[in-house]
């Protein structure tokens, strides 16, 4: 998963507003694991609606775990998360992080959305967790969200 | 930039109708109703049942209503201006709506509405003995009544009618609990989180 420090990328996930948290992706060039934007691109209409009021539910600060949720009793995957949803029968995942990348707002907290996994049980594969938490380690990854959010000032609450 | 229903208004409908199957789900978990059970109310298969429940850009007004019924529950189209005129910020999530109308104290009709109740916010306790008085805060009389127009700025309003007894006061100002409510009882109340009344 390693990476030279220009491949990474962060995009901020256009359509959706910017409050007390935000959602992104991460982008690579170079590595394929690095696939969440690729395949959200990819999404029939249906189903990209039904992940983006996923995406919706969680930065309006709903609480869903059958849509999204992260780790927050294991230390080493606390800032992990994921989005979830299920197609013909098989468990879609987008892996990602959390950060709060805002020094003038250190409450607002980013979700960086990194790869996807398809899988036929809802177990989570740690090997998984364990490649965000590489990726999230990374000094390019965090240049390029502070890149990403240098624009960004987010918007009062509903 | 707008918001992704901005798009169109079937993206708009998938969003308020994924936030009703939100609402009928959590139901059918609280009842509970099984996938099955819904179906055999509804008179429908249970495949069609999982159908509405995956592809809520389908659901008509008429099946919602349908689905609501069966659950025991009914529904409200509600029209509102929340001030985003280009839909930047996307629809209100349902939830919210019935959240606040619960802790409104479920009012039923207008005259609800004008019931002399307490209602208190985070930052201050407000007394509401019909219209005339409408939002004289209570204990704190010199200060300037707030207008009906600026209570709607007035955030997560808690309505103290179904929690506690003294809302029930009508006549307010003839009990211990409404009429003498000095500024230590306010001041305990607040303390408290405003879930007891002192």
């Amino acid at each position: 998963m390693m990476a030279g420090r220009e491949s990474y990328h962060v995009e901020l996930i256009p359509g959706h507003q910017i409050t007390r948290r935000g959602l992104a992706f991460l982008i690579s060039e170079s590595e394929i694991d690095i696939s969440a934007k690729g395949v959200f691109d990819k999404l029939s209409l249906n189903r990209e609606r039904e992940v983006r009021t996923r995406f919706d539910y969680w930065l309006d600060g709903g609480t869903n775990n059958k849509w999204f949720h992260g780790w927050p009793n294991y230390p080493i995957y606390k800032d992990c998360f994921v989005f979830k949803w299920k197609e013909r029968k098989q468990h879609h995942r987008f892996y990602g992080f959390l950060c709060n990348p805002l020094s003038s707002d250190p409450g607002f907290r980013l979700c960086v959305l990194v790869s996807h996994a398809k899988k036929t049980t809802q177990h989570t594969d740690p090997s998984e967790l364990h490649e965000v938490n590489q990726i999230k380690g990374e000094y390019a990854v965090k240049e390029a969200i502070r890149n990403a959010i240098s624009t960004i000032v987010p918007q009062p609450p509903k | 930039m707008p918001h992704w229903t901005a798009r169109s208004v079937d993206d708009f409908l998938y969003r308020i109708a994924a936030d009703f199957i939100t609402q009928l789900e959590s139901k059918m978990k609280s009842e509970p109703l099984s996938k099955a059970e819904l179906a055999q109310k509804l008179g429908v298969s249970k495949g069609r049942v999982s159908q509405i429940i995956n592809n809520p850009g389908n659901l008509t007004l008429k099946m919602m209503i349908k689905c609501a019924r069966c659950l025991g529950m009914k529904i409200a189209v509600v029209a509102y201006d929340d001030g985003d005129r280009e839909n930047e910020r996307g629809p209100i999530n349902s939830e919210i709506f019935r959240v606040c109308w619960e802790n409104s104290g479920q009012p039923k009709d207008f005259w609800a509405l004008e019931k002399p109740r307490w209602v208190a916010s985070t930052k201050q306790l407000f007394r509401f003995p019909g219209t005339a008085r409408l939002g004289q805060p209570a204990g704190l009389t010199s200060q300037p009544a707030v207008s009906p127009k600026d209570m709607k700025t007035v955030t997560t309003l808690l309505a103290v009618e179904r929690n506690f007894p003294i809302s029930r006061d009508e006549t307010l100002g003839a009990s211990d609990s409404s009429g003498n409510w000095s500024a230590g009882l306010e001041a305990a109340w607040f303390r408290s989180g405003g879930l007891v009344v002192p």
